[in-house]
């Protein structure tokens, strides 16, 4: 279980968190969504520990963590087997070459990240973020670079990676077709400081209609929806 | 295409070097060889020199502590910049100093040396040292700064180890900084190597400059300009294509 409690963080003089509260299932993927710019990739910064809160506790009990970030931030002298191998300590070649299959990059194996299109250094950073069997994944909008089209390759390759070991997974997404897809736990979240204005669990295969209703509600009256 | 790009290139290079010896041709036709030599003297003298010992010795010695001096200052420079990269605290400590040593000229080094080390300390290498350093720490200081943030920040969240960022991160970022550096340096550090064997003295083609210059041999201080020019210029092409 990923909890955070009291977590209080200001920037410029800015209050971001004040005395937030945040529960997260083990074994679950929770997509958080809000209006640009009010702190959802700083929450992510301060559960990876990159940025320490003002007072709080972030706690989770395993110590193992993936991030796929924005941009696929690799190492541009490495190939993409080195870059994956790099963040791991003693990582099996097989486990690699696996996760190179699955993700449609295995013949790319031994390109450099220039010779990558915007989509494949993405998928790059996915396989990177998951070749540890982190117990916590955090995904950052990943996809907002990515066409239609290679959205939906990326979306289905992180359910199939997800499948593998079943991670817990937080996704910061503007998207909530994204979000509707991937998460089984939805949280809508709104500024000045962060408050969790909107919960959503899915109990079947789809969210509940009526819940479906009400998130684009909640974001229709801060971000534009592209449903 | 490409071939022929360069070969055109090449063909521009030897025109302009064919203009300039011309011209040497005709100027030297007017004065005697004490004050300008023809291309054929100082050709001959050239030569001359190369079958020489004293050409073999002199140019050895030159060229080792113009080695000793380049390698120590990127050795020096390039840890310090290092650190003063890595540490704002220190580099507030180590940089007024490099801006100091930058700023006093060389031939002052060259004197306070002589003092110091004595003509058979090792004053030329100390020299060479201590006007490439700044180069080194400067260029190596800026690469640590430019690495990007972002990179550095997701080694942070794998946990990947302090080796491993030093190695892939920072000293990729350094190395082209440390190219440009050693271009500069190498440049700069066989002329000074040069100026300060002609003032310290102590052997190396400087001395024999100074020599050729006190005996108003001006055939053979043209033969060694030549010599230092073209070893110069074969450094410079060499690190221009060989070390990327």
């Amino acid at each position: 279980m990923l909890t955070i409690e009291n977590l209080s963080f200001s920037r410029n003089q800015k209050q971001i968190f004040q005395q937030f509260h945040l529960q997260i299932s083990p074994h679950t993927v929770t997509c958080i969504l809000g209006p640009s710019g009010i702190g959802k990739t700083t929450l992510l910064k301060l559960i990876a520990n990159l940025i320490p809160p003002d007072a709080g506790l972030i706690s989770f009990p395993i110590d193992s963590l993936g991030y796929v970030f924005q941009e696929p931030r690799l190492l541009p002298s490495l190939t993409v087997f080195e870059n994956i191998a790099w963040v791991g300590e003693a990582v099996a070649e097989e486990r690699i070459d696996q996760l190179l299959e699955i993700a449609g990059l295995y013949h790319a194996k031994t390109h450099y990240p220039h010779q990558l299109s915007g989509g494949m250094r993405q998928r790059v950073s996915l396989v990177r973020a998951m070749v540890n069997q982190p117990a916590l994944l955090l995904m950052d909008e990943p996809f907002q670079s990515l066409d239609i089209h290679l959205k939906q390759e990326m979306l289905q390759l992180v359910h199939t990676l997800w499948l593998d070991y079943q991670p817990t997974v937080i996704l910061v997404t503007h998207d909530l077709n994204e979000a509707l897809y991937l998460g089984q736990r939805i949280l809508i979240l709104s500024n000045g400081p962060i408050q969790i204005v909107g919960d959503f669990t899915r109990h079947s295969a789809t969210f509940h209609k009526d819940d479906c209703l009400k998130m684009k509600e909640l974001l229709s009256s801060s971000i534009p929806l592209k449903i | 295409m490409k071939t022929s790009i360069t070969m055109n290139s090449l063909l521009r290079s030897a025109g302009s070097i064919t203009i300039l010896v011309l011209a040497w041709f005709i100027l030297a036709t007017k004065y005697p060889d004490v004050l300008l030599p023809s291309p054929i003297v100082v050709a001959s003298v050239l030569f001359k020199l190369l079958g020489s010992p004293v050409f073999w010795s002199s140019f050895f010695i030159t060229v080792l502590s113009f080695l000793m001096g380049i390698l120590l200052s990127l050795l020096l420079g390039s840890i310090l910049g290092i650190i003063a990269g890595l540490s704002n605290m220190l580099q507030d400590v180590i940089k007024p100093l490099i801006t100091l040593a930058q700023s006093i000229p060389p031939v002052s080094w060259m004197l306070f040396t002589v003092l110091w080390f004595g003509e058979q300390g090792g004053a030329q290498i100390f020299i060479v040292f201590v006007t490439l350093v700044p180069i080194f720490f400067f260029n190596v200081m800026k690469g640590i700064h430019q690495t990007p943030q972002e990179l550095l920040e997701m080694a942070q969240c794998f946990s990947v180890s302090r080796k491993k960022v030093i190695r892939d991160i920072y000293f990729s970022q350094i190395l082209p900084y440390l190219h440009s550096a050693l271009l500069i340096a190498v440049g700069m550090g066989w002329k000074t190597i040069v100026m300060s064997e002609l003032i310290v003295g102590h052997g190396g083609i400087g001395q024999q400059l100074s020599q050729a210059r006190v005996f108003f041999d001006t055939p053979t201080v043209f033969a060694w300009t030549v010599i230092l020019a073209l070893v110069g210029l074969a450094m410079e092409i060499f690190l221009q294509r060989f070390i990327k």
